[in-house]
């Protein structure tokens, strides 16, 4: 499902403790959701199979398994291949984002993300994959 | 007496006559030989070659006289070098011209004479060779013919001294010159061994004339079998048409044409830096430098600058987000205070991520590393796309910004580039100007294809010693304006490097108290077609 109106559950996969915090703090309070956390890739697939989150936002730049590898894995396990996934990355090079998208993701935002406007970017991302 | 009359060309003759360069020096065998000769021949007491001077006749060999010379006003050779062939006084008791001449009348008693004169290449007359007797006689046609004869020699005697002399001249020219150019190319040599590069001198159609290795023995692919070879058989396919290439227009223009390639044909990768410059109408020199090193070197740079950036970044975007969430009161309202630090922290964080993006910004540039999207775009388009960007600057600081004048056609640049150069210009110029001003921007062309686009403001303007600077990094004309202002102190630098990596110029006429105008030209896209 990735009707933006019905998310309820995010799970937010970043290395970086800090940006954990603030983001599940952005997406708490500002966006009222239920957020759950992963600090790599091989936690979020056994958070995401476990807590069925409406949406993922994953860090592209992790070490171990990165964002493009983790994405393919949750592709791969048929409870989690139908959740949808925004990179989140430094590099917003235009063919960075194209690369990304062709991987089967639903949106990038680019980082630094302005917490008080992430879930906002949040459901527009959804909002326009759901309209492709 | 008569004293002979100046011969007509009297100038020419004496200038003939110290070209000779015979006057006043010692006497020599060949001439004195001369002289014995016609004594003996005359049966004479006394034969001379006689040389008639300014005011003197001087004797260049003599025999059967003691003097050396004598006044010019009683020189019967001066009368002698006025006739077109021998002057003969069989008797001068009886000649009006000479009877009463000192030499007639006293020592040595001169009473025959018989002169030849003496005109070295059939030219102008220099003297004579001369008999002299103090009985009266006839000198036989046989005698004169020998007198003849032998002023003939001294004639071919002192012209042969002349081309001696030439030669000499031109062998001491010849030897100058062989020692200014052996100098010459004992300095290019010591040039050419100085210099570190590999280098090769190659026709118009590639053909290696001559190479001299570099200091990186490997830097040329191939051996000496290279010269007389053509480029196309020594270089990999894709580096000789590089190589044609840029021989081409280095041959075609004054400007040096350089190239950087990967050269892997030592087994090991090496980066090469070719430089190609004209050296005569169809031959060129190719200059191969290593430049493995600074290319390392770059590259340690750019990762230095890219790890650096990263680091400050990420703890900066931390800083940030919390202090966005804290001053928006997502866990908690702050008491005033706090919130006003809280503000102060943020403003600040930002200020860092800025001149953290500009540094990127100039580093990309500098490095070469920046893709300009280059494409045809409307000088108006672009203005109001950055005047629309800006607004709210502008209307938080009371200033005004508008288009002003557009015309010209497109430009080709790169459209995120361009606002964002005008980005800076704008943000500039609505900085320095006072609340309630009016900063303009126009657009027009310029000369043959180009558009130059103006940013003009009202503020205090800038005097023209500090207009150099201005576009260099962290040069504000005010160390406190980065602090009242905001700003980077990179803003120009940026400005001035994305437009000259479009191949175009900026500039600015300012002066105190009468605002500023920032400026930058690009080249239209029309210009771009053949």
């Amino acid at each position: 499902m990735s009707d933006p109106a019905e998310i309820r559950k995010v799970l937010l996969v970043d290395d970086e403790p800090d940006i954990r915090r603030i983001g599940q703090l952005s997406l708490q309070r500002v966006g009222r959701w239920e957020v759950v956390l992963a600090a790599s890739g091989a936690e979020a697939l056994m958070v995401a199979e476990r807590e069925r989150p409406d949406v993922i936002l994953l860090d592209v730049m992790m070490p171990v398994a990165d964002g493009p590898t983790t994405l393919s894995r949750l592709r791969s396990n048929p409870d989690t291949a139908a959740i949808p996934v925004i990179f989140m990355t430094a590099k917003v090079l235009q063919h960075e984002v194209v690369r990304l998208l062709e991987l089967g993701a639903a949106g990038v935002i680019p980082k630094p993300f302005d917490p008080m406007t992430l879930p906002a970017e949040v459901r527009r991302v959804l909002a326009s994959a759901e309209a492709q | 007496m008569k004293a002979a009359g100046l011969h007509p060309r009297e100038a020419e003759r004496l200038q003939a006559l110290a070209d000779a360069a015979l006057l006043d020096t010692p006497p020599e065998a060949m001439f004195d030989d001369i002289v014995r000769l016609a004594s003996l021949i005359c049966d004479t007491p006394i034969a001379l070659i006689s040389l008639i001077d300014r005011e003197r006749q001087w004797f260049k060999a003599r025999v059967g006289l003691p003097v050396a010379e004598t006044p010019r006003e009683v020189a019967f050779c001066a009368h002698a070098i006025l006739e077109p062939g021998m002057l003969e006084v069989p008797d001068s008791h009886i000649d009006e011209r000479f009877a009463d001449n000192p030499l007639v009348t006293g020592e040595p008693r001169v009473r025959f004479y018989a002169g030849v004169p003496l005109a070295p290449g059939g030219g102008l007359p220099l003297g004579t060779l001369c008999a002299i007797d103090s009985k009266p006689r006839k000198l036989t046609l046989t005698q004169v013919e020998a007198m003849q004869a032998l002023a003939r020699q001294v004639e071919a005697n002192i012209e042969l001294r002349k081309a001696i002399r030439r030669t000499a001249a031109l062998n001491d020219e010849l030897q100058r010159s062989a020692r200014a150019l052996h100098d010459s190319e004992a300095k290019t040599q010591a040039l050419l061994a100085a210099n570190p590069d590999g280098m090769i001198r190659v026709a118009r159609d590639g053909t290696v004339l001559d190479r001299k290795v570099g200091r990186d023995r490997a830097i040329l692919p191939a051996g000496e079998q290279m010269i007389g070879a053509r480029v196309e058989d020594c270089l990999p396919p894709r580096l000789a048409r590089l190589f044609m290439h840029h021989l081409e227009r280095a041959l075609s223009s004054d400007a040096v044409s350089s190239f950087e390639y990967a050269d892997t044909s030592g087994g090991a990768h090496c980066d090469k830096e070719l430089r190609i410059v004209a050296s005569g109408d169809d031959e060129a020199l190719a200059l191969v430098r290593d430049v493995t090193e600074r290319k390392l070197g770059e590259r340690a740079k750019d990762e230095f600058v890219a790890t650096v950036s990263h680091e400050l970044r990420t703890p900066l975007t931390s800083i940030r987000g919390s202090l966005s969430l804290l001053e928006h009161g997502v866990v908690g309202e702050l008491p005033a205070e706090a919130h006003e630090l809280v503000e102060i922290a943020r403003s600040n964080t930002e200020r860092l991520l800025l001149v953290i993006n500009d540094i990127l910004d100039l580093e990309k540039l500098s490095s070469g590393k920046l893709e300009l999207v280059l494409r045809p775009l409307e000088p108006a388009r672009l203005l109001d796309s950055a005047v629309q960007a800006i607004r709210g600057m502008a209307a938080a600081a009371g200033v005004e910004v508008g288009v002003v004048e557009c015309a010209g056609g497109p430009v080709l640049a790169d459209e995120g580039r361009m606002i964002q150069v005008l980005n800076n210009l704008l943000s500039n110029a609505i900085k320095f100007s006072p609340r309630g001003a009016r900063v303009e921007v126009h657009a027009g062309p310029i000369g043959a294809g180009r558009v130059r686009f103006c940013v003009i403001d009202h503020g205090r303007g800038i005097s023209s010693e500090h207009h150099g600077r201005l576009f260099e990094r962290f040069k504000q004309v005010d160390a406190s304006d980065s602090r009242e202002r905001g700003g980077t102190g990179l803003g120009l630098a940026i400005v001035k490097s994305i437009v000259e990596e479009h191949g175009g110029a900026v500039g600015l006429d300012s002066a105190p108290g009468r605002g500023s105008t920032f400026w930058f030209e690009l080249r239209c896209a029309e210009s771009e077609r053949p």
